[in-house]
């Protein structure tokens, strides 16, 4: 059973985990930074307080996480096959993933904007200094650790959520997992696949916590 | 015109009025302290004066513009010509010392290379050359401050607004951030304005002083003369601090005479001689000299009976000196 097919299946798999989680985070980002940050400075003790801006990105934020992950990816097919082409497979995985970890994100950029002292913000207004420049300048540079950490925390979840979606033939490690594990009765795959997701939960999570304290200068 | 007019400003949190009709003028080249208890709404009025806070009535003129009339533009050029240094210093954590100093020079669009070399220059002046790649939280409460003004002197400015710039700070860094204020005033002719609850900060380096309580602008002066003779309560409160004015309190005497003089304005001991004028005792409750913007002034409280109260003060008036009597509603 552990021929040359079934290994190369595990690389495979494996790959494709790294692929859908990265892009997934990359994306994620893509989105959940601004809408984070929007989040941040709209709010009613932010630097641009907006209430309904704040409102309307809050409830939207809201909505999409409370959505569990599986409804959201079914729901997105017809989203999924007008972006990708196709319904299946780890590219089209990335589409749902982005979209369920995106206001996820969102939280988390939000929670570390408003960690940053006040003073400071306050030292940077005395200066002379705008909103868009306090927003790069000092919120982003001063919550650089909280960020990392929040990367490390979305990447992981991420990983999670794929797996997950192999259930649907998302492709990775999960979609083995459920395949060869879970129908076929084959354990010793599905315990393989299992303690690679966990190893590279543990990888990402060593890496990026050593990477946010390198970069902590408080 | 002075450099600063504040005209009939009042502002409201919510429903609490916390600064009443203030009219005061500060002119260029000054150091001005604004002393009040916490609460007083000094740290409000502070923020005012570059708009940090904007007043709900009432105009703020820097320099001839009333800081209402600008655009938000307008409001973010002219606190480039405003600095500002803080309690707890407010200096970016992630960012290295010398980053740090050149950072409102980034905000005005010079290039990181001219900042920084600018930076050092300031880092150099406040006297923590050696320690630009340091970060600030390597650093002393004392030595964090001077990176703060290093970063105020950085971007040029006319002004320089100190909100309790020394309260975090043990007595002798105080006085060596105070005589770093000092030099700067003097050698960039920057107006300073200083917010304190610390009588002895005012004494040591303004020239004149508002005092401020509830709200309200309570009297406002040079130094000097709101130090020998405050004319309102709040004045009195402050100049006999919180300790003093305790022990001096539980002494039952029936009235108390506090009495300023100029260490060095007479030869003639003149409470000993008055005793012997009036042949009987009087009880020194409290003596002490004060460093008055560089000047000694001696202080003294005496406790008197009531039929030497009249006597007494008019014997040390006759003699120039300043007496008051000293209420309860010292402390």
């Amino acid at each position: 059973m552990w021929d040359n097919s079934t290994i190369q299946m595990i690389e495979v798999g494996v790959l494709e985990t790294l692929y859908m989680t990265c892009m997934s985070t990359f994306f994620g980002y893509v989105l959940g930074l601004p809408f984070g940050i929007i989040l941040a400075v709209t709010d009613k003790n932010g630097i641009c307080p907006n209430r309904i801006v704040y409102r309307i990105l809050d409830v939207v934020a809201n909505i999409l996480r409370s959505i569990p992950f599986l409804i959201l990816l079914i729901l997105l097919i017809p989203f999924t096959r007008a972006i990708v082409g196709q319904s299946y497979g780890s590219s089209a995985t990335v589409v749902p993933l982005v979209i369920a970890a995106a206001p996820f994100i969102a939280r988390m950029i939000e929670s570390s904007l408003k960690e940053v002292d006040a003073g400071v913000i306050e030292a940077a207004k005395s200066m002379g200094a705008g909103p868009f420049t306090i927003i790069t300048k000092v919120l982003l540079v001063e919550a650089r650790t909280s960020i990392a950490v929040g990367v490390t925390i979305a990447i992981g979840t991420i990983l999670g959520y794929s797996a997950m979606a192999g259930t649907v033939g998302g492709g990775g490690l999960g979609d083995i997992a459920v395949r060869y594990g879970y129908y076929r009765y084959e354990e010793d795959i599905m315990i393989v696949t299992v303690v690679l997701l966990v190893l590279l939960v543990q990888v990402f999570q060593f890496v990026g916590m050593k990477f946010a304290n390198a970069i902590n200068h408080k | 015109m002075a450099q600063i007019e504040i005209s009939n400003l009042s502002k409201k949190f919510d429903d609490a009025l916390v600064l009443k009709d203030i009219n005061l003028s500060i002119e260029q080249g000054e150091i001005f302290g604004i002393i009040g208890m916490s609460g007083a709404g000094k740290s409000t009025l502070v923020r005012c004066l570059n708009y940090l806070e904007k007043p709900t009535s009432g105009e703020v003129i820097v320099e001839g513009e009333a800081l209402s009339d600008l655009s938000e533009q307008a409001l973010r050029d002219k606190r480039k010509s405003i600095a500002m240094i803080f309690q707890h210093f407010n200096l970016l954590m992630q960012k290295n010392v010398l980053d740090n100093v050149a950072f409102p020079l980034i905000i005005q669009g010079h290039n990181k290379k001219d900042a920084r070399q600018k930076a050092r220059e300031y880092l150099k002046e406040v006297g923590l050359a050696d320690k630009e790649k340091a970060y600030p939280s390597k650093l002393s409460g004392g030595q964090k401050q001077r990176v703060a003004i290093a970063r105020a002197l950085a971007s040029n400015p006319h002004i320089l607004l100190c909100d309790e710039a020394t309260s975090a700070l043990d007595p002798q860094t105080t006085a060596s951030i105070l005589e770093l204020l000092k030099q700067i005033n003097q050698k960039y002719h920057i107006t300073i304005v200083l917010i304190t609850h610390q009588m002895e900060v005012i004494q040591k380096i303004c020239d004149r002083v508002a005092i401020i309580e509830k709200g309200n602008l309570e009297e406002i002066g040079t130094v000097t003369d709101i130090f020998t003779a405050p004319k309102s309560a709040a004045g009195r409160r402050l100049i006999i601090n919180k300790g003093e004015a305790e022990e001096i309190k539980e002494l039952a005497e029936e009235s108390k005479l506090r009495i300023v003089f100029e260490t060095n304005s007479t030869y003639e001991p003149v409470i000993a001689n008055m005793i012997l004028y009036l042949k009987e005792p009087v009880n020194i409750l409290y003596a002490n000299t004060k460093d008055v913007n560089g000047t000694a002034k001696g202080e003294m409280i005496l406790g008197v009976t009531n039929s030497q109260k009249s006597i007494v003060t008019q014997y040390l008036q006759e003699r120039n000196l300043t007496v008051s009597e000293v209420t309860e509603d010292v402390g």
